[in-house]
């Protein structure tokens, strides 16, 4: 198998290197870069907009750039999330967490650094992996049913609420809050139409995005009306040294990195996981791993490299099962699949068989995009430090204008853009109460799937709930989850019972 | 000091009006002569969007102005056929439709912020994609009597579909009163998932458009037994329909079509219609609908009334027999 995978990656090299491929690779990730780094802006807006261009291309330089798009809009999202605490895309909500507070530091361009390595790390380690086992890992996809992921998705519910930077109990708030703006929509079972209020234009639930960046962006700056945190000085004059992040700061986050690889490959496998909970769940275990846990929310590197390279390892990862199996993981997929579909080529599993220069050269495209991602974006961190020297007054301003155009890129409809300000609205309320509003992202994308799958499951079991443990992969995913809990009452416990201790 | 006396605000006023007055005055050129937009319900690059695009891109080149395909995804396309519905009826702006949101939806999305026989223009019927059962690999049973055997056997099987306003949901729902057989509808929100979990046998069931049941077909992961149309699909032809073998009469396709505000002229109707049939011969076009095997029976507006009606009625009487509520508005 390895054998075999190796002389298909030399056929992918040999047909990425083509000149012409090459070039769209490049204007891809270029173009990707710039739009990931404009709030809001979408990618599927951006794609969108180039796909009739793709219609006179050869099929495998459409994909090579529109992929290209796709990713490297990943490596711009990280950028105003550490230096304007906004988050592009909903995928890097979590890195604002550590990243503002490292700015604010005047570690901004490090942490720049720091993010850009990460993504590296996380897209090649993650194409890697996907290469060799991609057919095993697969089949792995398909053992998972509905009871089972929604198991996974309590479990995640449950470790979410750790990520509150407060107390656990308005950490919880947050997620039902987050679980309650989920259920806005069309209920998919009876065709009820739910938290619409009348509006048509909620029948599909609230636009994440419009979330996202409501709740991220407009409530934070807001917020932050004459109560603008002052920036460190020395964070803005940046030489090449200092975007060299130091030596201890790079051992702590080359773990991190890892770590944060693996479990966004795992989550670009199971199925309805996206780069967002991906995200989520490597800062929740690198808080839950490190032995400093009130270090996250203050600066923690690691709670910075662990979640960039979670999402671009799921990212990666996403296309494997998208081009094996013809099935796309999202949108975005779903988008990029039908750009073949114009190209008179049929998405499917047998794709790899009918079509290994496309597969192939797109997976080889993965690397030669992301070193090109790589030197692209080291240089231009002290251009995107400079951001920062530009007086509040026009920044913020400047900012929410490109979240309108990109709220309203994603559904060409005001109303998207009037959900964003109304959110903003009432996150800026939350946050003067002393609520974080990361919880409530997490509810809001895992909620909705797990009613979906619960739902699924006992229909398709016929009402019994024992469903749940009898599946192996199900009952795993419980036991964890109650684990968890008990864990956690114990250490509150135990909390309770040294600070009696102490009091003696 | 006042800043301007009345006189000036008055003689302003007047030639504001003049101005509006004259601006709706002018000679009509033929049409067209502006760029078109096509609004598509469904989110690009789906199985509604391609073809839009593909028949635009020829259209545009014939008609001679850009036609620019927008998206406004959501809800069955309810909400993108209500944009449409009220837009200016110049036919600058047509919509993209399917069964799920002019047809369908009268039943499982009421009530509708339309209707669809008379809020809409109607130009043609754009393509018929016929409906099919599979299973996993896990299920013993080949052909149409052996499945319809094992479902009578095994009542309230799950049945995923792809959606809840889908023709797949209600077909199945036919089958009760047509067929004696009673399933349990599943939804999905879209087709991929229901396919991995056919493939994985998570689900035993799952009935879903031709179109996008064939790659998982030819790579033998899941099973077909029967098409829900009237004659066999062009890329599944040894599976029967339920037409020729059991139930005389069984028709339930997705289909779509172009409609156009209500009141746009019948002339413009006339012509966007010339120029859909003309772009269905382009070989782009011809070579994706070969792919596809969807079935392409473009036609006049007064087809597409009649065909729609037909439908409608359809759901309307399956809904009743088998009493199911929807409720779907405030």
């Amino acid at each position: 198998m390895i054998g075999t995978a190796l002389t298909d990656l030399g056929l992918g090299f040999e047909v990425a290197f083509q000149q012409n491929n090459l070039l769209f690779c490049f204007l891809g990730v270029l173009f990707g870069n710039i739009v990931g780094v404009l709030p809001g802006m979408g990618v599927m807006a951006a794609i969108s907009v180039l796909l009739p261009l793709t219609f006179a291309m050869k099929p495998v330089a459409a994909i090579l750039m529109l992929a290209g798009i796709y990713y490297g809009a990943q490596y711009g999202g990280a950028i105003c999330s550490i230096l304007l605490n906004l988050p592009c895309h909903p995928p890097h909500a979590v890195t604002c967490l550590d990243g503002y507070p490292l700015t604010l530091q005047g570690r901004g361009a490090s942490a720049l650094g720091i993010t850009m390595l990460s993504s590296f790390v996380g897209a090649s380690f993650g194409i890697t992996e996907m290469i060799f086992f991609a057919p095993v890992l697969v089949e792995v996809a398909f053992k998972f049913g509905p009871a089972d992921i929604c198991s996974l998705m309590l479990l995640g519910l449950l470790a979410g609420s750790t990520l509150a930077k407060s107390a656990p109990l308005k950490g919880v708030g947050m997620t039902v809050l987050g679980l309650l703006l989920g259920l806005a929509g069309t209920d998919v079972n009876t065709g009820e139409t739910r938290f619409t209020f009348g509006f048509v234009e909620l029948t599909d639930g609230v636009e994440i995005v419009a979330l996202a960046l409501g709740l991220f962006g407009i409530a934070e700056f807001l917020k932050s009306v004459n109560n603008v945190l002052p920036i460190s000085a020395t964070g803005t004059v940046v030489r090449l040294r200092d975007m060299v992040p130091r030596r201890d700061e790079l051992r702590r986050a080359f773990p991190a990195m890892i770590r944060g690889t693996l479990i966004g490959s795992m989550c670009a496998l199971i199925p309805g996981t996206g780069p967002t909970i991906a995200s989520f769940v490597a800062y929740a275990a690198e808080k839950k791993i490190s032995r400093n846990p009130e270090k996250f929310g203050h600066g923690a590197i690691e709670g910075v490299a662990a979640p960039e390279a979670s999402t671009h390892s799921s990212v990666q990862g996403d296309f494997i099962p998208t081009m094996s199996l013809g099935i796309p993981g999202d949108s975005v997929m779903a988008l990029i699949l039908g750009a073949l579909v114009i190209q008179g080529i049929q998405p499917g599993p047998q794709l790899i068989r009918e079509h290994p220069d496309l597969f192939w050269g797109l997976i080889a495209s993965f690397w030669i995009g992301n070193v090109l991602l790589l030197i692209l974006n080291v240089p231009l961190i002290g251009i995107w430090v400079k951001l920062l020297k530009i007086p509040y007054r026009f920044l913020y301003p400047s900012a929410l204008f490109f979240i309108c155009i990109g709220v309203y890129s994603t559904t060409n409809d005001l109303f998207t853009v009037g959900e964003a300000l109304a959110i903003g609205i009432g996150g800026y309320g939350l946050l003067q109460l002393g609520f974080h509003p990361a919880p409530i992202l997490l509810g809001f994308v895992l909620g909705p799937r797990l009613e979906e799958n619960f739902r699924r499951a006992m229909l398709i079991s016929g009402g019994k709930l024992s469903v749940f443990v009898e599946r192996p992969i199900s009952a795993t995913f419980l036991g964890l989850a109650a684990l968890l809990l008990i864990v956690q009452v114990v250490l509150r416990i135990r909390l309770g019972r040294t600070a009696g201790l102490q009091d003696d | 000091m006042k800043f301007w006396s009345r006189r000036t605000g008055l003689l302003g006023a007047a030639c504001a009006a003049v101005l509006t007055i004259a601006g709706g005055v002018h000679a009509q050129p033929t049409y067209p002569s502006q760029p078109i937009r096509i609004i598509v319900g469904y989110a690009p690059g789906g199985n509604t969007d391609i073809p839009a695009r593909l028949f635009s891109t020829v259209m545009a080149k014939n008609l001679g102005v850009s036609i620019v395909v927008e998206n406004r995804p959501g809800a069955s396309g309810v909400p993108a056929a209500e944009f449409v519905k009220r837009a200016k009826p110049d036919g600058y702006t047509l919509l993209w439709a399917t069964s799920a949101s002019h047809s369908v939806s009268v039943v499982a999305m009421a009530p509708l912020p339309y209707d669809p026989v008379k809020d809409f223009a109607p130009i043609t019927l754009i393509s018929q994609d016929p409906n099919v059962l599979v299973s996993g690999p896990d299920i013993k049973a080949e052909g149409v009597q052996q499945i319809l055997e094992y479902l009578k056997a095994h009542p309230r099987s799950p049945v995923g579909n792809s959606g809840p306003a889908t023709s797949g949901r209600f077909a199945m729902e036919l089958m009760k009163p047509k067929l004696g057989v009673e399933t349990v509808p599943v939804p999905y929100k879209s087709t991929g998932p229901l396919l991995t979990d056919l493939a994985g046998n998570q689900i035993p069931f799952g009935i879903m458009g031709a179109s996008t049941a064939v790659p998982f077909l030819k790579d033998k992961r899941i099973k077909a037994y029967f098409v829900t149309s009237l004659t066999r699909s062009r890329i599944l032809p040894d599976v029967p329909t339920l037409n020729e073998t059991v139930s005389p009469g069984f028709d339930a396709v997705a289909w779509s079509a172009l409609y156009a505000p209500p009141g746009t002229p019948a002339p413009v109707v006339a012509k966007i219609n010339a120029a859909m049939r003309e772009a269905a011969q382009a070989p782009e076009v011809k070579q994706w609908l070969e792919q596809s095997g969807l079935e392409v029976p473009l036609g006049t507006p007064e087809q597409l009334v009649a065909f729609m009606q037909t439908d409608i009625a359809r759901w309307v009487s399956v809904a009743k027999d088998n009493n199911l509520k929807f409720n779907a508005g405030e």
